[in-house]
């Protein structure tokens, strides 16, 4: 299986979903069309992360490769923001490097991480998922 | 009166196509030997080894493809900086990663060599250049080789 670059990292990221669907079990498509469509949408990236992390829980295992591109090309092309706080949320390619199952984990390893520098700061800074401006 | 030279232009398809697989094997050779120094876990020692020799034979396979460069009586590029602009392999950063992250990183360049050589062995063939096609079928074969070994250890059975 080799993927073909477009240069558009959302329709390369769709691409590599819909391979999927030839080498996972029909219960896992429904999820994956949702995935494919929020990849190709770009419209909810906070869905389109929580959605990945779920496939990726379920499938992994059996998909090492097809997941390994995903999370490169979405480390590359999303990020964490922390709105006006400034605080730093850290690499999204070292965040989703870590076995989150769910955007809210992947939450709660930035907060704990933040606490773990300041009890200072409050716990209830709002995460924001968006797309890297390219340059 | 034969003669037995052979030459080619720095623009000619079959030289551009050299120096990228050279760029990209020696590329390809680093990243190998970063995988080789950091990897980590219960598979530490079969991929330590198993990344040994597949630098090994790409260092014997840059000098291979350096020397058809130079047989064709064009100038190898070299050096690290010049090598990293010609080449298109993506570098993994250097700390702690999953075995199966370095494996999945290779089997990635690989491909990338793969394509580069089959565009090397179309050019080859369009100008009857047997040698140098020669060579790009051996690196073929090489590479889809290592990509079934790599493939084969991603695989969850």
């Amino acid at each position: 299986m080799h993927t073909i670059k477009t240069g558009d990292w959302r329709r390369d990221a769709a691409r590599i979903v819909e391979e999927l669907f030839h080498a996972t079990p029909s219960s896992s498509w429904d999820s994956l069309l949702e995935l494919r469509q929020l990849l190709l949408s770009g419209s909810d990236w906070a869905r389109a992360l929580d959605v990945f992390l779920s496939c990726r829980e379920h499938l992994e295992a059996d998909h090492y490769l097809p997941f390994y591109r995903l999370r490169r090309l979405l480390a590359a092309s999303l990020r964490l923001e922390a709105g006006l706080s400034g605080l730093d949320t850290g690499s999204m390619e070292n965040l989703l490097k870590g076995r989150h199952k769910s955007l809210s984990d992947l939450k709660r390893r930035v907060r704990r991480e933040w606490f773990e520098h300041s009890t200072e700061v409050c716990g209830k800074i709002a995460l924001h998922v968006v797309e890297q401006t390219r340059v | 009166m034969t003669t037995t030279a052979v030459t080619k232009t720095e623009s000619s398809a079959v030289t551009k196509n050299l120096k990228t697989l050279l760029a990209d094997s020696y590329s390809l050779m680093g990243q190998t030997h970063l995988a080789h120094w950091n990897v980590e876990g219960p598979s530490f020692f079969q991929l330590h080894v198993a990344f040994q020799s597949q630098y090994e034979e790409l260092f014997t396979a840059v000098d291979d493809v350096a020397e058809r460069l130079r047989a064709l009586d064009v100038f190898s590029p070299g050096g690290l900086a010049a090598l990293a602009k010609l080449s298109s392999i993506s570098e993994m950063e250097s700390g702690p990663a999953p075995a199966k992250d370095f494996v999945a990183h290779l089997i990635d360049s690989h491909e990338i060599l793969v394509a580069n050589a089959l565009s090397l062995r179309e050019a080859a063939g369009a100008s009857n250049d047997l040698e140098t096609q020669d060579l790009a079928i051996g690196r073929i074969r090489v590479h889809q080789k290592t990509l079934w070994m790599l493939r084969s250890f991603l695989k969850n059975l």
